[in-house]
């Protein structure tokens, strides 16, 4: 965090600013698991971020700054899934809210993973997006993004170094082979 | 206890869901528009935005940044009970109107509101919205200089009329 934690407690909004750059991503991953719809996921993060910004007084810039605002982040999606419950009335008239699980049991892990992977250079993102989230092999993203396929591979490598050096612990990689989509036609 | 195989199985895992891929909303302008609102002392609104005014009365300086400013927008005939308090914020990526809108009737089923900025030239559209909420903030973005463009107007809008600004003005104010 270097001194951005301290810049964001000391009320430098320029701090608000990367800090939003840096973790906005992560704080959705927050909002998409409890709301269902995009406005709500959108009143989640800037509130989440309002809110923190408004209780800067209590952050610890000697802590690490995440864990403090996925506990905001989560308190937000919380109360706009209760106060979305109450304007439902007994009887909501949307089946999702009816039957919404609120399970923010993983969430913890997804933030983590999801802030780790907005550090990553864009083109060792795409690299994993286009591997974990659509299912492509290698040889399918040499082809999409048009460069060879050690390249992707060497992305790849450093894209899954960085995450461990991020994350702390090994992320393996995959073989290449389908991932999440294996078996869909 | 957790192990360190464990935990990058569920890494691999969440790498593999699509929770973790969600397309993040674009709310920034909104959020440094917030807390730059609570945070700045109102006086010094006042202090900027009748520095300007004066400049503009003026006329005889140009500014080559917008400065920040606030001014209000009142309804026209088509809307008279409405009303908006307008704040400008810098950012790195352009200019926010926020507006802090009342009384203005929620825009009907197949129609919208829309924002524009105008100059003496030209005008520029800075986003839409509909109210359906009732009163409340509407967070605007332009990436052309208040300084340029100093009224601000709100039409009613045709989803089906096309792009083109409409003559129905239902808030206008100027810097």
């Amino acid at each position: 965090m270097d001194d951005l934690g301290a810049r964001f407690r000391a009320g430098d909004s320029t701090a608000m600013t990367e800090l939003y750059r840096r973790y906005a991503g992560a704080v959705t991953t927050v909002a998409r698991s409890a709301l269902w719809s995009d406005d709500l996921v959108a009143d989640a993060v800037q509130q989440t971020f309002v809110k923190a910004w408004n209780a800067r007084d209590d952050f610890d810039p000697a802590r690490p700054f995440p864990p403090w605002l996925y506990a905001i982040a989560r308190r937000v999606a919380i109360d706009i899934v209760r106060r979305e419950r109450r304007r439902q009335g007994p009887e909501p008239k949307s089946v999702d809210l009816a039957v919404l699980p609120v399970d923010l049991s993983d969430v913890w892990e997804i933030f983590e993973v999801r802030a780790a992977l907005d550090e990553l250079p864009g083109d060792e993102r795409e690299v994993l997006r286009l591997h974990y989230f659509e299912g492509r092999t290698h040889g399918e993203i040499a082809e999409i993004l048009g460069i060879p396929l050690g390249t992707v591979k060497s992305r790849s490598h450093r894209a899954h170094g960085r995450l461990s050096d991020t994350l702390g612990h090994l992320v393996a990689e995959p073989n290449d082979t389908r991932g999440r989509m294996e078996g869909r036609a | 206890m957790t192990t360190h195989d464990d935990r990058a199985r569920k890494t691999g895992e969440i790498l593999a869901g699509t929770a973790v891929w969600a397309d993040e909303p674009e709310v920034l302008g909104s959020v440094l528009a917030e807390i730059d609102v609570s945070r700045r002392p109102r006086g010094r609104w006042m202090a900027a935005a009748a520095a300007f005014a004066l400049v503009v009365a003026v006329g005889s300086v140009i500014l080559t940044r917008p400065a920040p400013v606030d001014f209000t927008l009142a309804g026209t005939e088509l809307a008279p009970a409405a009303s908006a308090e307008v704040r400008l914020v810098e950012t790195p990526a352009g200019i926010v109107l926020r507006l802090e809108v009342q009384g203005l009737e929620p825009a009907a089923p197949g129609t919208y509101y829309q924002g524009w900025v105008v100059s003496d030239a030209a005008e520029v559209s800075v986003g839409t919205f509909h109210m359906r909420g009732g009163d409340g903030s509407v967070a605007f973005w332009s990436g052309v200089a208040p300084t340029e463009y100093p009224e601000l107007i709100v039409t009613l809008q045709e989803e089906t009329a096309g792009p083109a600004r409409s003559d129905e003005v239902v808030m206008t104010g100027r810097a």
